[in-house]
């Protein structure tokens, strides 16, 4: 049996270990990190509780209501013994804790229909190249490179010297961890961080991409975090909890407690998993039937980009495929008939070579612009039927012509004849 | 009925991917394209009612017709052993014809290709693409420069 002495390790050891666990699984970023609020850029370490931040609002039904000032309702200082590191082009890099969550686009299905994609909430440790950043026209900004930066495990051999002879050797861990401040807003729960390039002063830095984040902070209830996902970390949680529980058995009554509420904080934990995994997946949605859009937006005077424009630029058409099973949409599709494309023997080719798969996609999308129609055979058409994207999985992946490509095409509304078919390659995949 | 027959000196090929998926690719040089554009107009005149195109170093035949069918809206294929049969609609192969002129006026294309509008409804399958590729382009736009032209448009 174990003595009271042996318990009470015991319970501080479990103790220790789940505040460790905590401790690495917070969200957050930066002391230097800046957020855009209504006032500009703010150092996210002086954001306080009831400031106002600018948040993207994807149940926006007309183009001046796309961004809105968000209240913090929480502010959190803690430290992480690790840092992601996330290029984007042009050595742009941000700095996260691994379980800041990132809002990415990814392809839903990439032989097909290339321009549609789902957003997902994805933690930073799990970022690859396969996914896209969303700036704040949900434009995709592809990642380059994902480094995790260790900020402890730096080791020094120790001598102790006794009379000019070895007495021994010790090897110390050196913790040199960082403080991390994170924030949390109501719904729709997102901000905007600039990304400065590396190397380049910040006045001679032009095009700085502001970056969609989603807030991070953890809910923590009774000292145990119900915030895990499905990370190594939790399930490394999850398995001590049930050993700790199995221990227990053997350590008598005050054994039995800890093993209580270490299998109580499992079953907890397990119970908020089930939903989590949901809440980790946004699909790209603008559920317009959906009450709660009105109660999130700011009255339109505050609807302003930080510029004081007030009519942003406005999203690409990102969810197609989703909107699609949405009846409003469906019903909006049938009720506009866009007539057939085809071509004359006045329809002007034409062909520009793009740095990048990014670019190229970023033109056709500004150019087809907000909720674009499927019309079948891939191609999406504009609103206003001005424009049509038109791209077959060959033409993508380069197996003719030359090379990878996707056409965008100028068409007169009235009639359907295409005047200008331009042929947007590009010189590098993303 | 008057049938006409040309061989090119570049090639045809014929590709499926998959049970829907095909592909067929004409890619002509300078010199085929002017025998090409020929034939077309002969066709455009009903001067000639089939033009049959054969590449010396590939065993496929394309054979071009006018559609007859006037509630025909799209350009249709089928494809007999080697022989692959196009009816084309009116307005297809004045395209076709004003692509041909230009390659004929410039010595070279806006573009290193095009594709001809074909139904989906083909027996080959439901996506298909006729694509007529170039050996001489024109200088590309540059992205910027696109992003600029299509600004203000």
């Amino acid at each position: 049996m174990f003595t009271i002495k042996k318990q009470m390790l015991l319970f501080l050891s479990i103790m220790l270990c789940t505040i460790s666990i905590i401790n690495t699984m917070f969200a957050g970023h930066i002391e230097t990190q800046q957020v855009l609020t209504p006032n500009g850029l703010i150092p996210i370490k002086d954001l306080k509780v009831g400031d106002l931040v600018i948040s993207y609002n994807f149940n926006a039904k007309k183009p001046e209501d796309l961004f809105i000032n968000t209240p913090i309702i929480k502010t959190q200082k803690n430290y992480a013994d690790a840092l992601y590191e996330i290029y984007i082009e042009d050595n742009r890099c941000i700095s996260a804790s691994p379980q800041q969550k990132f809002l990415v686009a990814t392809q839903k299905d990439k032989d097909q229909e290339s321009l549609t994609f789902r957003i997902e909430v994805i933690e930073a440790q799990y970022l690859t190249h396969s996914h896209m950043l969303l700036d704040s026209n949900l434009l995709t900004i592809p990642i380059t490179q994902t480094h995790k930066k260790e900020l402890y495990k730096v080791e020094r051999r120790v001598k102790k010297y006794f009379w000019k002879s070895i007495k021994h050797v010790k090897r110390k861990t050196i913790f040199t961890r960082i403080d991390l401040y994170s924030i949390e807003l109501q719904e729709p729960h997102n901000y905007l961080i600039p990304v400065f390039s590396q190397g380049i002063d910040c006045k001679d830095d032009k095009n700085i991409p502001l970056i969609l984040m989603h807030n991070g902070l953890p809910a923590l209830a009774a000292g145990i975090s119900l915030a895990f996902g499905s990370t190594p970390a939790s399930l490394s949680f999850a398995e001590a909890s049930i050993a700790a529980g199995g221990v227990s058995l053997l350590a008598g009554p005050a054994g039995w407690a800890i093993g209580a509420a270490a299998l109580g904080s499992y079953a907890l934990y397990t119970l908020f998993d089930k939903g989590h995994k949901e809440q980790l997946f946004l699909e790209m949605s603008t559920d317009d039937t959906s009450d709660d859009s009105s109660k999130n937006q700011e009255p339109s005077e505050k609807n302003k980009d930080p510029k004081g424009n007030k009519n942003p630029p406005p999203p690409p058409p990102l969810g197609k495929k989703d909107r699609d099973k949405d009846p409003k949409y469906k019903n909006e599709q049938k009720s506009k008939e866009y007539p057939k494309d085809f071509k004359t023997n006045l329809t002007n080719d034409g062909k520009a070579i793009f740095k990048s798969e990014r670019e190229a996609r970023n033109l056709a999308r500004n150019k087809i612009g907000h909720n674009p129609v499927d019309i079948g055979n891939n191609k999406l058409r504009s609103q206003d039927g001005k424009w049509q994207y038109r791209a077959k999985p060959k033409d993508i992946t380069g197996e003719h012509a030359g090379g990878k490509h996707i056409h965008l095409e100028e068409l007169n509304p009235d009639t359907g004849e295409v005047i200008n078919n331009w042929h947007l390659f590009w010189e590098k995949n993303d | 009925m008057i049938k006409r027959f040309i061989e090119i000196e570049n090639t045809i090929k014929f590709k499926t991917y998959n049970q829907d998926e095909w592909e067929l690719l004409l890619k002509i040089n300078r010199n085929d394209a002017i025998k090409l554009l020929l034939e077309m107009h002969l066709l455009e005149y009903s001067l000639a009612q089939i033009v049959s195109v054969k590449s010396k170093t590939t065993s496929e035949i394309i054979a071009f017709s006018l559609s007859e069918n006037p509630n025909e809206k799209i350009s249709t294929i089928e494809k007999i052993n080697n022989k692959l049969k196009i009816s084309l609609l009116f307005i297809n192969l004045q395209y076709l014809i004003s692509f041909l002129l230009r390659y004929y006026r410039d010595s070279h294309t806006p573009t290193n290709h095009i594709h001809l509008d074909i139904s989906e409804k083909s027996p080959l399958g439901k996506s298909g693409d006729v694509i007529i590729e170039t050996e001489d382009e024109s200088n590309p736009l540059s992205g910027e420069e696109l992003e600029k032209l299509l600004k203000n448009v």
